[in-house]
């Protein structure tokens, strides 16, 4: 990466954080938490199932 | 016949591997030729040496199989970044830039480089799921015909543990864990807090566990994270900060632990004892729930494993011994250099199934799948430096080297193809006799450079195995951890009740080199077809001494990859107190050679692992 171009993604990164990732994670964890960050005590398991649907 | 080249790359021991048809034709790890530990670079001199191994070009082969799926791993990297927003800029400045530029199109970074190599027109690339990849490195190269499939390591994409069933040549999907809630993150976690490397000091935390006591382990079940009794499980985030920095722990996790993490290479206190012996309890609880849960949903007897934490050889040992399948196989580069291997194998199946089986052995042959140099090479070598030798036939070879080994003597030995994995399993091995109470600290200190505390391993004659450990099936990759047998201990009076690293100068048994703390050994067995060379050389020294054991460490020093060249096992060889070395048919003794001199201190060069 050329330093013009170094310089220009640093000055980018942290207007396009605060204007898109910021705002799309609060709004989404509003909703749901998508890396759900706290366990569930209540729940009986966490896999998920990936085989095929019977 | 389908033939394939696998790649991992770009994370962490990139590799490369050629599968024809079901058949491994070879396979190698980047960092053994560029001499980098756990190179995560393009895997250009890996490839190279595969296609020469394989006297094929680019153009021959029907498919490029890449290890994992760029674009959704992208998709995770986003969605952390939405997940941690606000908190996490100091990832995403660092981690973003450089997956906009090219990791999310990774495929054409891995065409471009081979394009680079100059050997011919690239074909297709393919991409499997990263853990597809270690789910057919663990099953198609098993010897077995159906199987229970358990991947479980740090992440890929999304999935941190994946259950699959294995029939014929076929992987199938049943259930998975995700990210961030990973086990080998959690062992990574403790790994860091006590001052080991992430991604290579996991070893040395699973070797101080038995100095320790797990008194942590009800605080990491009730706080960490929440098992369930099927084995899944989640990590309580609020205690971990790999999701926002480049470190693993924060304050949390200091105040749950009793205070800052260690220092690396400050002294090892009470509490890293126990913390390794608290997560490696609470990792081996879930890797048993895990086992149980494979073996119900697949219904299979048989279970095979592969992701970082199958390394773990203190929990595939508890594996075995519960009894939950009637046996175990074990991919033995379970770690991210064996996805390579898994995705050749997924992309170069042979039509009419899986030879390998016919045998009834595994297609790994011994996993000597690296490059080997034949007698007029190392002659070559030896002479062009004018290095003084003395050759043997390989029967008289074996017999001498049983007889400087018996004789208190450290051997380095390099035979036959290179290992592939993180293991020397006696290709390019260091050995030494295990009877000798003092070998332990002289191969760590003398001829490793490395901690006094960690253990090393034995390797045992397949058909000797039960006369010394209490092991229920073979361990051919050192990959089981077990008993050393009752009639071998040798407990001595008035040294019981030492703590900590004094009990490094205990003497457990009539193998005290190989016996770790807790009479425990991790085990390699050898057989006569897959490692003929190394089975003769302890068969001629259990005729010397009665004993068929040896001790193996891999051929290096501390933080340096292992020897791959006979260049590299001389220098090796000069740099420490190895008393012998045996390069092929060739004896070399330290006394006889010219005076070794260097510039500047080499162990300044090593970056410590």
């Amino acid at each position: 990466m050329s330093t013009a171009r170094r310089a220009a993604v640093n000055l980018l990164l942290p207007v396009v954080y605060v204007l898109l990732f910021i705002p799309a994670g609060l709004l989404t964890r509003l909703f749901r938490d998508p890396l759900h960050r706290k366990p569930d005590r209540s729940a009986t398991s966490y896999w998920t199932d990936t085989g095929p649907t019977t | 016949m389908p033939t394939a080249l696998g790649i991992s790359a770009f994370y962490h021991d990139s590799a490369a591997a050629l599968v024809d048809a079901g058949t491994i034709v070879a396979a190698a790890q980047e960092e053994r030729f560029s001499r980098r530990r756990h190179d995560p670079a393009f895997p250009a001199q890996a490839a190279r040496y595969c296609l020469t191994e394989a006297g094929t070009k680019l153009d021959d082969l029907d498919r490029i199989a890449y290890y994992e799926d760029p674009r959704r791993k992208f998709h995770r990297v986003l969605w952390t970044q939405i997940g941690t927003a606000p908190r996490g800029f100091g990832t995403f400045r660092h981690v973003l830039p450089e997956w906009l530029a090219w990791k999310r199109r990774a495929t054409e970074t891995v065409r471009d480089r081979l394009q680079d190599l100059d050997l011919g027109t690239v074909p297709p690339i393919d991409c499997y799921q990263h853990h597809e990849s270690h789910a057919a490195s663990a099953f198609l190269p098993s010897p077995y015909e159906s199987a229970a499939i358990l991947c479980v390591d740090g992440v890929g994409e999304w999935t941190t543990t994946s259950l699959w069933r294995g029939t014929g040549d076929r992987v199938e999907p049943v259930a998975e864990l995700r990210f961030p809630h990973s086990l080998g993150m959690l062992y990574s976690a403790f790994t860091y807090f006590c001052g080991f490397k992430v991604d290579s000091g996991e070893y040395k935390l699973m070797g101080l566990a038995p100095y320790g006591t797990p008194r942590y382990a009800p605080l990491i079940r009730e706080r960490l994270v929440d098992i369930k009794p099927d084995g899944s499980f989640r990590l309580d985030m609020r205690y971990f900060a790999f999701l926002l920095g480049r470190v693993m722990t924060g304050r949390p996790f200091e105040k749950l632990f009793d205070g800052p993490r260690r220092e690396p290479e400050a002294p090892l206190t009470e509490r890293e004892f126990d913390l390794a012996a608290s997560v490696q309890q609470v990792t081996e609880e879930i890797m048993l729930r895990l086992a149980r849960t494979a073996r119900e949903r697949t219904g299979e007897s048989r279970l095979c494993l592969a992701g970082g934490v199958a390394l773990n050889c203190v929990a595939n040992g508890r594996i075995v011994e519960e009894e939950i399948f009637d046996e175990l196989w074990i991919q033995p580069a379970a770690g991210d250099a064996g996805g390579a291997l898994g995705a050749a194998f997924l992309a170069a199946r042979a039509p009419d199934g899986r030879s390998h089986l016919q045998q009834g052995r595994d297609a790994m042959r011994g996993a000597r799948l690296g490059p080997g140099y034949t007698d007029q090479h190392i002659q070559a070598y030896l002479d062009s430096h004018g290095l003084p030798y003395t050759r043997l036939s390989s029967a008289e070879l074996s017999r001498q080297v049983a007889a400087e080994l018996a004789d208190g003597k450290v051997v380095g030995w390099f035979q036959d193809r290179m290992e592939f994995g993180p293991r020397a399993l006696g290709c390019r091995s260091i050995l030494g006799d295990p009877r000798n109470p003092e070998m332990q600290s002289v191969m760590n200190q003398k001829i490793k450079f490395r901690e006094s505390f960690r253990p090393f391993a034995p390797i045992v004659l397949a058909e000797d195995a039960e006369e010394y450990f209490q092991l229920r099936q073979p361990s051919p990759y050192m990959l089981l951890v077990a008993g050393i047998a009752e009639k071998q201990r040798r407990d001595t009076p008035g040294q019981q009740g030492a703590r900590g690293l004094d009990r490094l100068r205990e003497t457990r048994s009539a193998i005290p080199a190989v016996t770790h703390v807790d009479h425990s050994a991790r085990i390699q067995t050898v057989d006569d077809a897959d490692h003929p060379v190394l089975h003769r050389l302890l068969s001629d020294f259990k005729t010397q001494t009665g004993c068929a054991v040896l001790v193996n460490t891999s051929f290096n020093v501390r933080g340096e990859p292992i020897v791959a060249s006979p260049q590299d096992a001389y220098r090796c060889f000069m740099r420490t107190n190895i008393d012998t070395l045996a390069l092929g048919d060739f004896l070399l003794h330290k006394a006889d050679q010219p005076e070794w001199k260097e510039s500047g201190d080499w162990r300044e060069e090593i970056p410590l692992d």
